[in-house]
């Protein structure tokens, strides 16, 4: 079995020393393309906090050279045959994927807190209460969502958010900025966490543009 | 409001977490998932989630 990392322009792969377990990282190539895999002799991968780590330091050495597409943790194929036609298969949408996401990062926001304006969570006394409730939230959190994005939006040339991902976050965020404006988006977002007062802004990054694997995500 | 390195620490895990187990590349069909255990990914996830609430709390 073949442990695939990620995806990128045959030119720009570099050559990586280490991947999971410290096992050697190898080229696949088809094409324009190539992967970055180890040879994987278990038949499953634990997803322990070493492993994703693992996983992305390969990634981001990825990064370092060229565009690239990191697949998601755990990703096999059966052999190298197998590999190369799905690099043949969709190499018009990598190819394409893999310039718009050429010279940019993903950068992260995560706002911890509860929306503005409503109580902490508590049971409802109704089945009706408990939806009005949970749209109340949603609602909540759109707004607050919806007035700090601009801001990040505009060093952005896509982006992807989520309303109450789990208890105590009103949204998260991925943004796909330019190399550029790394620098800008950590400055906008501390200056945020300062200004508002109910929630803690926590940006993240420059990731591997997890979130933007695909050339027509939003 | 404050400045907390921990914090910053914290929250990246959660977003290592939320990105390699949730998103990347997934071609259905000829490239498998193979992660061991779910239930050791969704113990993980709840220990994340309550790590996160716990920074939460520290909002003044």
């Amino acid at each position: 079995m073949i442990y695939v990392y990620a995806i990128a322009e045959r030119e720009e792969a570099p050559l990586v020393a280490s991947g999971l377990g410290g096992a050697p990282v190898e080229r696949v190539t088809a094409g324009s393309l190539a992967a970055l895999v180890s040879r994987e002799p278990v038949a499953s991968v634990e997803p322990s906090e070493r492993a994703l780590w693992e996983h992305e330091a390969v990634v981001e050495e990825m990064m370092d050279a060229g565009p690239v597409l990191p697949m998601r943790f755990g990703s096999t194929v059966r052999d190298e045959g197998s590999l190369r036609d799905v690099l043949r298969t969709h190499s018009d949408e990598f190819a394409r994927a893999l310039d718009r996401v050429r010279g940019r990062v993903e950068m992260g926001l995560r706002a911890i807190g509860e929306p503005a304006g409503t109580p902490s969570p508590a049971p409802a006394a109704s089945g009706r209460g408990y939806l009005l409730e949970k749209l109340e939230r949603r609602q909540a959190a759109a707004r607050t969502a919806d007035a700090i994005d601009p801001a990040f939006a505009e060093l952005a040339v896509a982006s992807s958010h989520r309303l109450l991902p789990s208890e105590g976050v009103v949204f998260t965020a991925a943004y796909l900025v330019d190399r550029s404006h790394i620098d800008e988006f950590e400055r906008r977002a501390e200056h945020v966490d300062v200004e508002r007062e109910d929630i803690e802004l926590v940006p993240s990054g420059p990731w591997p543009p997890y979130n933007f694997t695909r050339h027509d995500d939003a | 409001m404050s400045e907390l390195p921990a914090r910053h620490r914290d929250v990246t895990l959660v977003e290592l977490v939320d990105r390699l187990l949730g998103k990347g590349v997934v071609i259905s069909g000829e490239i498998t998932l193979a992660v061991a255990d779910i239930d050791l990914v969704n113990v993980e996830l709840r220990a994340l989630i309550a790590s996160a609430d716990a920074i939460g709390r520290r909002v003044p």
